[in-house]
């Protein structure tokens, strides 16, 4: 047998005892179904699994007991057999105790066909308990007319089964533990999240009271400060002297700075109003009423305002047209010696658009770039320049609001770039 | 009673201010002043209708009643409906201008800060709303 060119080494043949046989020999042991079926290796596969499952060690003797195939050895009874056992007689194989019981049975299922010994004892390595097993035997007949013999050698007691369900149990447990620990931590983040959208709205809440009575009470005193003011130069003003007319003078410009204050901090908090719709707008057309709005301004200081072509894109109108209209307004204001020329520029990105407003303003130096765009910032004091230090952190929370960025290159006497990214969708026409 | 002008404003330095922007520009109607929306439904209730105030300016920003609710009463009575209202507010929120227009506010004015601007609007009002429009008479 050891010639035979199909035999293969045993732990090939256990770990797939059907597929090892070729066409040419016909297999030793069969399932019920033929080789080609597709069934076939799940078959197998559970076989295998049945043999390790219930500890079963499964061979194939030849009639002079000589081992032909081991389709499993759960038990582990045939050592470590790494090296070719098969045509080795099976009694020399086993544990000692097992030679003579087996040999019984093997005898009496070559007369009867088949044949049964319970209670064998099995004596296992030193650290193990002993155990009994019974060992069958029944009478073949191979495809190719070969008398074989199958002996199957099972465990009596089913304590190592308990053992492997306590194993399992405990798994099961820790994965059970595991399971809570999740969901528990699962429960957390949700609390969290719930506790976090809590707090944004009490925030938004916190902000809508606060525009409340911004609009509504703190304008109250301020109007009596300069109306009363006013009143005041209007009735008596023969009665002041020039140095009192003054004084009210600076109450009035106080007063209305103070005012502009206020309205720049209402129109930030309206910028992320919920109620604020996004639509096709075209910003050619916002440009122009951004242009509009500084009509005197451009006339006044003869500038000119070029662009490119301009998309039409789902966002908010009055946000756009304040965009433009504050950065083309600073490019303006903000002019050098020669006559302001502003140009626009739009370029469709991965996922939004890139803009830029160029201009060949006084320009700002690069320490102050950032500042510029907090609230109440400004670079100029009033006489220089007017203005509240609005309108960039304006531009600056309408980008955010299109997740945006509003950044500037600039350098002094060179004039400024600003450039700012919206994420928003673009229209395929133009409305 | 002879009501001409009825202003709901609890504040009293802003009602004086309207006041003296009104008296400027020689507006010849005498204004009754209420400071909560309570009283001025109260008087509207108490005078007989043909005394009723040609017009009503009416804060947004009252104690009790808010503005806005007050609006919904007069603009819900059968009577007092035809009254010409005009909110009077510090607020420019779109929502408060929007609010009142929905409830038939009339037209909605922004209080300014500057005086000279009051002076302005107080002529407007006198020139436009008891002057140029047609107002209804009682029934």
């Amino acid at each position: 047998m050891a010639e035979d060119p199909n035999a293969t080494t045993a732990q090939d043949a256990s770990s797939n005892f059907l597929s090892q046989c070729s066409p040419a020999r016909p297999p030793i042991l069969r399932s019920s179904l033929p080789d080609n079926h597709p069934f076939a290796p799940t078959i197998n596969a559970a076989f295998q699994a049945l043999l390790k499952y219930r500890q079963i060690t499964c061979l194939l003797v030849d009639q002079q007991h000589c081992l032909l195939h081991i389709c499993g050895d759960a038990l582990g009874l045939l050592g470590e057999y790494g090296k070719d056992i098969t045509s080795k007689n099976i009694l020399d194989l086993l544990p000692a105790s097992l030679k003579l019981p087996t040999s019984i049975v093997l005898n009496r299922a070559q007369t009867d066909g088949e044949a049964k010994c319970s209670g064998c004892a099995i004596v296992p390595p030193p650290n193990g308990q002993p155990y009994t097993v019974t060992i069958a035997a029944s009478r073949d007949i191979t495809s190719d007319t070969r008398e074989v013999l199958t002996v199957l050698i099972e465990r009596d007691d089913y304590k190592h089964l308990e053992a492997s369900v306590d194993l399992q149990t405990t798994e099961l447990i820790e994965v059970n533990n595991r399971l809570r620990a999740k969901v528990l931590e699962q429960q957390q983040t949700e609390q969290k999240l719930a506790h976090q959208a809590q707090a944004l709205a009490r925030s938004n809440a916190d902000l809508e009271e606060f525009a409340y009575v911004v609009s509504h009470d703190l304008q109250e005193p301020l109007r009596a400060m300069t109306a009363f003011s006013q009143l005041l130069e209007q009735r008596y003003g023969q009665q002041l002297e020039a140095s009192a007319q003054r004084y009210i003078t600076h109450i009035v410009d106080g007063g209305t700075r103070m005012k502009a204050m206020i309205d720049g901090i209402l129109e930030l908090s309206r910028i992320n109003n919920k109620q604020i719709t996004h639509s096709p707008t075209s910003l050619e057309q916002a440009l122009e009423i951004a242009l509009e709005n500084l009509e005197l301004m451009r006339i006044e200081n003869q500038a000119t305002i070029t662009h490119d072509a301009l998309p039409t894109l789902y966002i908010h109108k009055n946000h756009i047209v304040q965009l433009l209209q504050n950065l083309i307004g600073n490019a303006i204001k903000f002019r050098g010696p020669d006559s302001p020329h502003v140009h626009i520029t739009a370029e469709q990105q991965a996922s939004g658009w890139l803009f830029s407003v160029h201009d060949n303003g006084i320009g700002i130096p690069q320490p102050q770039q950032k500042r510029i765009f907090k609230l109440f910032q400004r670079l100029h004091n009033q006489q220089e320049q007017e203005g509240y230090g609005i309108g960039l952190a304006i531009c600056k929370k309408i980008v955010e609001h299109y997740q945006g960025n509003l950044w500037l290159e600039s350098a002094p006497g060179e004039g400024s770039t600003f450039y700012f990214t919206l994420i928003v969708n673009t229209c395929q026409s133009e409305s | 009673m002879d009501v001409t002008i009825l202003l709901v404003e609890d504040s009293p330095t802003d009602a004086a201010i309207l006041s003296a922007a009104l008296d400027d520009v020689g507006c010849p109607w005498p204004i009754h002043i209420v400071q909560t929306g309570d009283e001025a439904l109260a008087l509207l209730g108490k005078i007989d209708s043909s005394a009723h105030p040609q017009l009503i300016l009416l804060d947004l920003n009252l104690p009790g009643k808010t503005g806005h609710e007050v609006l919904r009463e007069i603009k819900g009575n059968i009577v007092w409906q035809a009254i010409p209202t005009i909110v009077l507010s510090s607020s420019a929120t779109p929502n408060d201008i929007y609010k009142s227009y929905q409830l038939h506010a009339n037209a909605y004015i922004t209080k300014p800060t500057n005086f000279n601007e009051y002076q302005l609007i107080a002529r407007k009002i006198c020139d436009f709303w008891l002057m140029t429009a047609q107002l209804p008479t009682s029934m």
